[in-house]
């Protein structure tokens, strides 16, 4: 697997986003939003022969589904496929090393915390996990609470793995969000918390004017999402881990 | 150790051994059509329908079948349910352009989807409500016998 790029940003330590397909599409539904709002533009696509044989046409344009984006100061990983199990390992460390050739100041993922009651929930909030104290600070003085006790499973557990051992900043945002149904709401909270973070001015309205028909048109991407989750033990997530007692 | 209200006779032993084998195979073969699902497309181009995402989750009285119905009215949602199996049918509030190469004029109008239950339920106890596009569906499961077991 390698990372093929087409363009760089001139910035200097910029920020890489991923917004990867996971449990409530939240990291999907807030890439995409991001992308549109600020006019991001195709930088590089990931290539690699473990990926389905899938390329993906928009307005008869082909594109490889998993793309990264740029503007001013942000970088953007997104998927249009579902991350199947033995790819996530490849693509974390692709994405960490890509983060690393361009001298990122942090990876920030945008991902989903399942809750059952989510329906009762009218905004959804924002956990933070970091691989520093410091990352962790700003989120925390930013109102961003810490995620204290839990599993995460899947590409973000990698990330956070590849990026603890590699001492790179990284943080992971994660909303509260339905499991198996795409949540544009959970993806306004994420992307209210960036703003807050990297003191973007991104607007969630015309996100959440559209919300049922990314929900209709997000069907195939989440049941896809869902089958490959089934398959990481993703499960673990909603479990207490065992030393939290200690 | 002593099984209590153990008074089912020999033949309702065998009855429910069997039926608990029944459920298990029954669940087996969910798993295997859910797989083969996901090489369906989620649309049917004789019904112009689509199809909803779905899930069933389950307590020790209830079984709970929610969809996710977006562009739908309340009003216009549909639900048939037997023992065994539940049909939902919903009126999309406008017509969904299908993929192009199946011709302009295909629109989808509803949401369609039958799911067989994964246990028997009481479907004249069940209660359904819509909430942000949400459609869930609470079904008492049919009783079964219960025993006590003492600890001794």
């Amino acid at each position: 697997m390698r990372i093929i790029e087409r363009k760089s940003l001139p910035t200097e330590e910029p920020y890489i986003l991923t917004g990867l397909p996971d449990i409530g599409l939240v990291g999907t539904i807030a890439s995409l939003h991001i992308i549109r709002q600020l006019n991001m533009e195709e930088m590089a696509y990931v290539e690699s022969d473990e990926l389905p044989p899938v390329v993906v046409l928009h307005k008869g344009h082909l594109k490889m589904p998993i793309r990264i984006y740029g503007h001013d100061r942000i970088y953007i990983v997104t998927s249009e496929i579902a991350i199947s199990p033995n790819v996530m390992p490849l693509l974390a460390k692709n994405i960490v090393d890509y983060a690393m050739s361009k001298n990122a100041k942090a990876i920030i993922m945008l991902g989903g915390l399942a809750v059952p009651n989510r329906l009762e929930i009218e905004k959804p909030k924002v956990y933070a996990v970091a691989t520093l104290d410091e990352i962790l600070e700003q989120a925390k003085n930013i109102g961003i609470e810490p995620l204290d006790e839990g599993f995460v499973v899947g590409i973000h557990a990698l990330i956070l793995r590849e990026c603890s051992f590699r001492r790179v900043p990284a943080l992971l945002l994660l909303a509260q969000c339905h499991v198996q149904y795409p949540d544009p709401g959970a993806a306004a909270s994420i992307i209210e918390a960036l703003n807050k973070f990297l003191n973007l001015n991104i607007d969630v309205e015309p996100l959440l004017k559209e919300a049922e028909s990314l929900r209709l048109k997000l069907r195939e991407l989440m049941r896809r999402t869902t089958a490959t989750l089934s398959r990481i033990q993703k499960s673990h997530e909603y479990e207490a881990p065992p030393m939290m007692y200690i | 150790m002593r099984i209590g209200g153990g008074d089912m006779s020999f033949e309702e032993r065998i009855d429910e051994i069997f039926e608990r084998i029944r459920r298990e195979v029954r669940r087996f073969l969910e798993d295997i059509e859910r797989y083969f699902e996901l090489e369906q497309p989620m649309w049917c181009y004789e019904t112009r329908s689509l199809e909803p995402l779905f899930t069933i989750t389950e307590t020790e009285e209830e079984l709970i079948v929610t969809f996710d119905l977006p562009m739908v009215d309340k009003d216009s949602i549909k639900i048939n349910a037997t023992e065994e199996s539940l049909e939902v049918e919903a009126k999309l509030r406008r017509a969904v352009p299908g993929p192009r190469y199946l011709g302009s004029e295909v629109c989808f109008e509803k949401f369609r989807k039958t799911i067989r239950l994964p246990v028997k339920v009481d479907p004249r106890g069940a209660r359904a409500r819509y909430k942000d596009g949400i459609l869930e569906i609470r079904f008492p499961k049919l009783s079964q016998r219960r025993f006590h077991i003492r600890v001794t």
